[in-house]
């Protein structure tokens, strides 16, 4: 990530609506330049209101958005010299592959033949060689996307839009364009701001994550920050730390001991972090591990439990585990029948834990 | 019975009332165009009516295709108005405005365009009130340029209405791609909307252009004198002579000057999807 002293991308206290509901409720955020930044969220979150105020196709009602030092806030779209590659690709059926493409540098008083020396340049970098002349209609949605793709980057943009571009694509085109989106950012170093509900998205293509909740900031992390150190247990959740338990904190003896509230007979010795009275423990199911009885248990909550039920995803399985009132999703390679008795491991350095939150 | 049997059952009534109420008609009035009173092939009734009103079918192309362009340069603006404009109020008070034509009659409107475009009507009384220009130099516009102005008013809305549609249907992001890239709304026009609605704008333009030729009574009252459309002289020759084989002449002719345009239509589409294997 090179930091430049200008941030491509400087927004504060950014606040937008729709009519009297207010939907972004103070935004501050910056992007360097050649940083791919993963916004992230929920339906309903403000994430894709926040690029579209960015991009200016949505009013501000405060705050300011400046593009390298540039107040662009008061400017129409057209004058923003942002590019953006939308969900539903947004490509213009009346013209070829090279027509949409170019239209950019159309519009920017390039040569025709500049035009075309352009275009050749970025179908060989997105793998479209030969498709020129093709209607876009006539191809797949991978292309498509690729097009659109195209049709930003021919303007050289400084700051690329992405709105969920991935999300319309089958799981195959997905991943790969994915890795190419991320090839193609750090070749040309543009910056980037990617809207997507998808984690796994994020999490592999961005150098920082922004997660969204409820129209303001949540975390900013880089991926690693906002998986291993979530800041709420909104984030947590997010993260995928789906599993939860009750834990009272209590010293016994002058030593500390946590027992989990409705398994009476788990008051266990605490080697973590201190802490006071009763929290609520978050924890990804990747982190819990099904162990064979008197496995090391240092540094781990053990609990016992039965398999529930089970699934096949593939690779490994996906066990449901009932530890007295509570549910525990885990994987495991190992193959359990249901209803047999298991022990789940739950390493302390991957246990979130927060104040009880009250509904 | 049979599916078939069935499904062909199922369609005899439209068909039998396309049959008895258009096409028999159509055909009566076709051959009554074509033969004498004697039911022998001739060309006496167009040959008279060529010489009788030539200047009329000039007049009436002139007409109907003048208006017709200007009613598409005017819902092209309302339609590009109402999908690209920023602005609430006007966005809001224009769709609120320009169906009204739509619900009035033609004869209504003509009788309307009278009062409002006549020498001392309420246009150039305006205009003198405003003291754009004396009330000696005013003139009526109750001409050419009265039917012209009559057509426009009333076809405006109905293409309006499709074109508007048609706008609102396209995708909003391809426009707001267009806009990103930097092309004001000026060009979103022209470059992204235009091209795409262009076969409903052609459409709303072709039922347009055979709903004037077909007016009677907006050429009557708005213009009254020579020359005329031809449903005028139509009117005149049956009603004054119950001259009807010269009537039907000038009606095949009328329908080949719609014809002519369908074809000219039917033809671009044809091309543009022999381009567009989809």
């Amino acid at each position: 990530m090179s930091q430049s002293p200008v941030a491509a991308i400087s927004v504060r206290g950014l606040r937008a609506g729709y009519g009297a509901s207010s939907i972004l409720h103070g935004v501050d955020l910056d992007v360097a330049a050649g940083e791919f930044i993963a916004i992230l969220g929920s339906s309903g979150c403000g994430k894709t209101t926040l690029l579209r105020t960015i991009a200016g196709f949505h009013p501000l009602t405060d705050g300011s958005i400046s593009l390298f030092g540039r107040d662009v806030a008061g400017l129409p779209p057209e004058k923003r010299d942002m590019a953006m590659v939308f969900q539903s690709y947004a490509l213009w059926p009346h013209m070829t592959v090279a027509g949409n493409m170019g239209y950019g540098l159309k519009l920017r008083g390039w040569s025709a033949s500049a035009i075309a020396a352009k275009i050749d340049s970025l179908l060989s970098l997105l793998g479209l060689e030969g498709l020129g002349e093709r209607k876009v209609t006539q191809l797949s949605g991978g292309q498509r996307q690729r097009v659109a793709l195209g049709r930003a980057l021919a303007i050289d943009p400084k700051l690329l839009l992405l709105d969920e571009p991935l999300s319309n694509l089958d799981a195959k085109v997905r991943l790969s364009l994915r890795y190419e989106l991320k090839t193609l950012q750090k070749t040309l170093g543009f910056a980037a701001i990617h809207v997507t509900h998808d984690r796994e998205e994020a999490m592999t293509m961005a150098d920082r994550i922004i997660i969204m909740d409820k129209g303001r900031i949540a975390q900013i992390g880089t991926p690693e920050d906002v998986y291993d150190h979530p800041v709420s247990p909104f984030i947590a959740r997010f993260m995928g730390a789906d599993n939860q338990l009750p834990l009272c904190f209590m010293q016994k003896d002058g030593v500390a001991h946590v027992r989990i509230e409705g398994l009476e007979d788990h008051v266990l010795r605490w080697h973590g972090r201190p802490y006071e009275g009763t929290k609520t423990g978050y924890i990804n199911e990747e982190a819990i591990s099904l162990v064979e009885p008197d496995t090391d248990t240092n540094q781990s909550i053990i609990l016992k439990g039965h398999i529930s039920s089970r699934a096949y995803p593939g690779g490994q399985y996906r066990y449901s585990i009932a530890c007295g009132p509570y549910h525990f999703s885990a994987t495991s390679d190992h193959l359990f029948a249901e209803g047999e008795p298991v022990e789940l491991r739950l390493p302390l350095n991957r246990l979130h834990i927060f104040d009880t939150q009250t509904a | 019975m049979t599916q078939k049997k069935i499904g062909l059952l199922l369609l005899l009534p439209a068909l039998l009332m396309v049959l008895v109420l258009f096409l028999f008609p159509l055909g009566i009035s076709m051959h009554a165009a074509f033969t004498d009173k004697q039911g022998v092939l001739t060309f006496e009734h167009f040959i008279k009516a060529q010489s009788l009103y030539s200047t009329d079918m000039m007049f009436t192309l002139f007409i109907t295709l003048t208006a017709s362009v200007l009613v598409c340069l005017c819902s092209l603006v309302l339609s590009g108005l109402m999908g690209l404009s920023e602005s609430r109020f006007l966005v809001a008070s224009l769709k609120w405005l320009y169906r009204w034509p739509l619900f009035i009659p033609f004869i209504v409107a003509a009788q309307c365009m009278r009062t409002f475009l006549a020498k001392n009507g309420l246009m150039n009384n305006s205009f003198v009130a405003l003291g754009l220009y004396e009330p000696a130099s005013s003139i009526s516009f109750l001409d050419w340029r009265g039917i012209i102005i009559t057509f426009v008013w009333k076809q405006t809305p109905f293409v309006t209405l499709m074109l508007a549609g048609a706008v609102a249907s396209l995708d909003r992001s391809m426009i707001e791609a267009a806009r990103n890239l930097g092309a004001s709304r000026l060009r979103v026009m022209v470059e992204i909307i235009i091209p795409q609605v262009m076969p409903v704008l052609m459409v709303g333009l072709i039922l347009s252009f055979v709903t004037m030729m077909s007016v009677l009574s907006v050429p009557m009252m708005v213009a009254g004198s020579q020359p005329t459309l031809l449903t005028v002289d139509m009117a005149f020759r049956i009603n004054s002579y119950g001259d009807y084989p010269t009537a039907n002449a000038l009606g095949v002719i009328s329908y080949c000057m719609t014809s002519l345009v369908a074809w000219f239509y039917l033809r671009q589409q044809m091309r543009d999807h022999a381009h567009q294997p989809m």
